[in-house]
């Protein structure tokens, strides 16, 4: 199983597809292709977790970064379409509080603009 | 100007500048002296030539005296020998005769007195013989022989060329003599009635005519230059009467041979005139002379009076103004020197109109003002001394008073501390675990009355046991203070059962808060669990604690250099693991132990106490041990002041089996899923995860747990357990039972328990809060319902545990 990502702008908004796993092994490859990201003040993000069947705790690592990064670049970051059993990670792990974390990209479009 | 000047006779200067004024006086003294020598000299010299010659003259005279003597007398005896050829020359002439040959032979006319003598001898010999003519030619050649000599004597003794009597002179030793021979030859040639007698007579007259003058010229000369000798003029006017009374005579007994006796006497007058004449002439120039002589000394005599008054008067003056100034600087310079030897009333007492008087009195000024400063700083000295004196008796009054009450105040203190001494140490617990396969025992001796260091040991509610070894800054009341503060916040902190490090992080939170002094702890606390020797510990700016192991190997526990607690809040502590296994012991300690001087300020030191541990034995306990490290620094610190506290706890793992847990309740009816061997490489991990998928079809909820817990476990062994090796093996085993799911890790790693390494995740934190790491392990505690891990001897054991209920 691995892993693929990409990047597609659209509205101003960037938005990241994720899809296969996202463990130990492949975390690094995503982290590098987030170099970019939120290098512009005030960048929005979405993120589709619809395609993603599996994270551990170092992809975990690598969202929280990110999510770091977004707020000092005053940026936004949205993630939807979490699998149920992902989003039962996310909650353990308190990931919920902290992140905007919404069902479908319609609300996370309606949220961001917001 | 000045210059030039200077320059020009800089030679002088220079040796001017060198000597003495005594020296400088007696140089310009000798000099002047020597100029006024030599100029006298010539003088002298002129003046005793004058002498010389004078006398020469005069002994000239003396011998023409006798000379002319001796001619007289010749002349009478040719007078009286030319009729008696009996008429022998007396004794008394040969000896005249004689004399004047010597004399001649003397004064240098030699020729002439060999030639006299001769002649002479002739006549002694021949006077016999009868020929009145041979006789009188004979006595006539002697006769002229003498004039001769007269006239060469006169020569030699300079008579002939006398400054004023020359003529003088030239008259009496040639003239004179002359004109008597002349006169006596006349009067003999008459006797004898010779055939030529009257050219004879002519020739005679002629001598004598010519005479005249110059027996005038230098008798008028002599007379000129004497005094009282006019009566010379006369005896001359007689002889030239005379002569020409004799002259008539001869003339007329040319034409009466018998007037011949009229001749005689009148020859013989003249001759006694002529004698007469010469006679006082001759005494006159002697006279003259002898004058002369005395002229020429009394000349000598006040030249040398001149010179000696003028070399006196010089040296008399020259004397005085050596004296003068010479005493003048020396009363400057005794004045001086008996100024600066401490003799500060000496005035120097001048009276002289040069210079030097100025020094003086510009001195005896600054004498005076100098005299009086010293007086006035003399008496300010003294007052300023009296008003010391008064103040150190006040001082040393109240000093005494201060000293009293201090003595009292301190026996106070004393009395106090000795209280707060024994309060401190029963603070500390004095008994400890001595179980079946474990002991423990501590000890602290404070440095002052009150320590700042202290242990602990305590058993926590979950059956570990906490030790602490602890170390306040500073030594004395305010650190005993702390350290009974720390110690009650450490131990109401740990009694939660959380780990080492929220333990110390929550303590130095507390102790942050109220910390007026602002004193800080170091601490390392760490939770031993008998059961399977796990020893979890963090450490707050502790040095590491020692391990020693049963093989007596020595070595210091990992240690992270975390902050000291006290010093700023909400800092992060980390926890260490390590597993304490038979005959092991572990020492925790306080620097007092490693920094206690020995007199000659050596300290203890690691190596020493790594050697001491070394040493002990596994069978020894710890209390023995205590006892023992504790009299080795005695030892070392041989009497010296303790300048720490010194502070040791020993916890020693006796050599029993350590009786691992038993595991959790087996499994009944359990169906093996998966017994899988994984290399431990973490892209092999999701080859893995689709084995449990396929095993877990029908579950996939399962599923996701399985591979999410199984791959936060295996990476944490990779990384920290295995420390990135890639060439192990993990198995993982799968077993499921009607109510659960179990899942078993096992690997060949040293001692590692993922539950208790990894500090727990504050969930609350922002985005911007939360740390990266650690969210792995509470994750696998969350989605598991049990979780645990074991060290078998051979590896790590992890059992996970779910319900299959959902």
């Amino acid at each position: 199983m691995t892993f693929q990502s990409e990047i597609v702008e659209t509205d101003g908004i960037q938005l990241i597809n994720l899809s296969g796993r996202l463990d130990s092994a492949t975390s690094n490859v995503f982290e590098s292709s987030l170099q970019k990201l939120f290098e512009n003040q005030g960048s929005l993000v979405t993120m589709n977790f619809s395609g993603l069947d599996y994270i551990s705790s170092a992809g975990l690592r690598v969202i929280l970064m990110v999510a770091k990064r977004a707020k000092q670049a005053k940026g936004r970051l949205v993630l939807f379409g979490l699998q149920p059993h992902v989003k039962e990670v996310f909650e353990i792990s308190g990931f919920l509080k902290i992140l905007e974390v919404v069902n479908d990209q319609a609300e996370a479009q309606a949220l961001i603009k917001a | 100007m000045q210059n030039i000047i200077r320059r020009l006779f800089a030679p002088g200067i220079w040796l001017s500048d060198r000597l003495s004024f005594s020296l400088k006086y007696l140089l310009i003294g000798v000099l002047v002296l020597m100029a006024l020598l030599a100029l006298s000299v010539p003088m002298f010299q002129h003046a005793h030539d004058d002498s010389e010659l004078a006398n020469v003259e005069r002994e000239g005279l003396k011998v023409f005296i006798a000379q002319a003597d001796v001619l007289t007398t010749l002349v009478m005896l040719r007078s009286s020998s030319i009729n008696d050829q009996n008429v022998l020359p007396s004794d008394e002439l040969g000896a005249h005769v004689e004399q004047l040959i010597q004399e001649a032979h003397q004064y240098g006319a030699r020729e002439l007195a060999d030639r006299l003598n001769l002649l002479w001898t002739q006549v002694k010999t021949e006077s016999v013989d009868s020929d009145p003519k041979r006789r009188f030619a004979i006595q006539t050649a002697v006769i002229n022989t003498l004039l001769n000599l007269i006239r060469e004597s006169a020569s030699i003794h300079r008579l002939n060329v006398d400054q004023n009597l020359d003529a003088t002179f030239d008259v009496l030793t040639n003239r004179l003599p002359l004109v008597l021979e002349t006169l006596g030859k006349q009067q003999d040639a008459l006797t004898l009635n010779m055939e030529a007698m009257e050219s004879y007579a002519l020739g005679a007259q002629v001598v004598l005519t010519e005479s005249v003058p110059i027996l005038w010229s230098g008798v008028k000369q002599l007379i000129n230059n004497t005094p009282n000798s006019n009566a010379l003029k006369n005896k001359l006017e007689q002889l030239l009467t005379g002569m020409s009374q004799q002259q008539d005579i001869a003339d007329k007994v040319l034409g009466e041979p018998n007037a011949i006796g009229e001749l005689r006497p009148r020859v013989s007058e003249n001759l006694e005139l002529a004698r007469s004449l010469l006679n006082d002439s001759v005494l006159i120039a002697d006279g003259y002379l002898f004058a002369s002589i005395k002229q020429y000394y009394r000349v000598q005599l006040i030249v040398a009076g001149l010179i000696l008054t003028t070399i006196f008067i010089i040296s008399y003056l020259f004397a005085g103004i050596y004296l003068s100034t010479l005493r003048s600087l020396k009363s400057l310079s005794e004045g001086t020197d008996a100024f600066c030897r401490g003799q500060l009333s000496t005035r120097i007492k001048i009276d002289t109109q040069d210079e030097l008087v100025l020094v003086a009195r510009n001195f005896n000024t600054v004498a005076s003002e100098f005299e009086q400063l010293l007086e006035v700083i003399r008496e300010q000295n003294e007052s300023r001394q009296r008003e010391l004196e008064i103040q150190v008796q006040a001082r040393t009054a109240e000093l005494a008073d201060r000293n009293e009450q201090l003595r009292a105040a301190s026996e106070r203190v004393q009395e106090e501390l000795h209280l707060a001494r024994s309060m401190q140490l029963a603070i500390l617990p004095q008994e400890f675990p001595d179980e079946k396969h474990w002991a423990v025992s501590a000890s602290m001796f404070p440095a002052r009355e009150l320590g700042g260091d202290f242990y602990d040991c305590f058993l926590l509610p979950d059956g570990r046991y906490g030790i602490v070894i602890a170390d306040v800054s500073g030594k004395g009341v305010a650190a005993a203070f702390f350290m009974a503060v720390s110690r009650t916040v450490l131990l109401d902190q740990a009694m939660s059962g959380r780990q080492p490090s929220d333990v110390l992080a929550c303590s130095n939170d507390l102790l942050c808060e109220r910390n007026p002094m602002e004193l800080f702890v170091t601490a390392s606390y760490g939770i031993y669990n008998p059961h399977n020797g796990h020893f979890i510990y963090a450490s707050a700016g502790h040095h590491a604690s020692l391990l020693r192991n049963s093989k007596g190997e020595v070595k210091a526990l990992p240690c992270s250099h975390d902050i000291a607690l006290g010093v700023i809040s909400e800092m992060t502590y980390v926890n260490h693991t390590t597993h304490l296994v038979q005959g092991d012991t572990l020492l925790l300690y306080t620097d007092g132990v490693t920094e206690a001087f020995s007199e000659s300020n050596e300290a203890y030191g690691d190596a020493r106490l790594y050697a001491w541990l070394s040493s002990t034995l596994s069978e020894d306990n710890p209390s023995t041990l205590v006892s023992g490290l504790v009299k080795d620094v005695a030892d070392f610190v041989q009497g010296a002041e303790a300048s720490d506290d010194l502070t040791c706890l020993i916890l020693c793992c006796k050599n029993e089996e350590i009786i691992l847990d038993t595991l959790p309740k087996e499994l009944s009816n359990k169906t093996l899923l998966l017994d899988y061997h994984l290399p431990t490489r973490v892209d092999e991990i999701s080859n893995l995860a689709e084995a449990v998928d396929n095993a877990l079809l029908d579950r996939p909820d399962l599923a996701f747990s399985a591979n999410l817990c199984l791959e936060e476990l295996i990476t944490n062994i990779i990384q920290h357990g295995l420390k990135g090796a890639g060439d192990r093996l993990i198995r993982v085993r799968m077993n499921i039972s009607e109510e659960w799911l179990e899942i078993i890790l096992k690997d060949d790693a040293p001692p590692f328990d993922p539950f208790a390494e990894a500090p727990e995740p504050d969930l609350d934190l922002d985005v911007e809060d939360r740390p990266i790491g650690g969210l792995g392990v509470h994750m696998v505690k969350m989605m598991m319902d049990d979780a645990r891990a074991y060290y078998d001897g051979s590896g790590n054991l992890i059992i996970l545990l779910k319900t299959l209920s959902k």
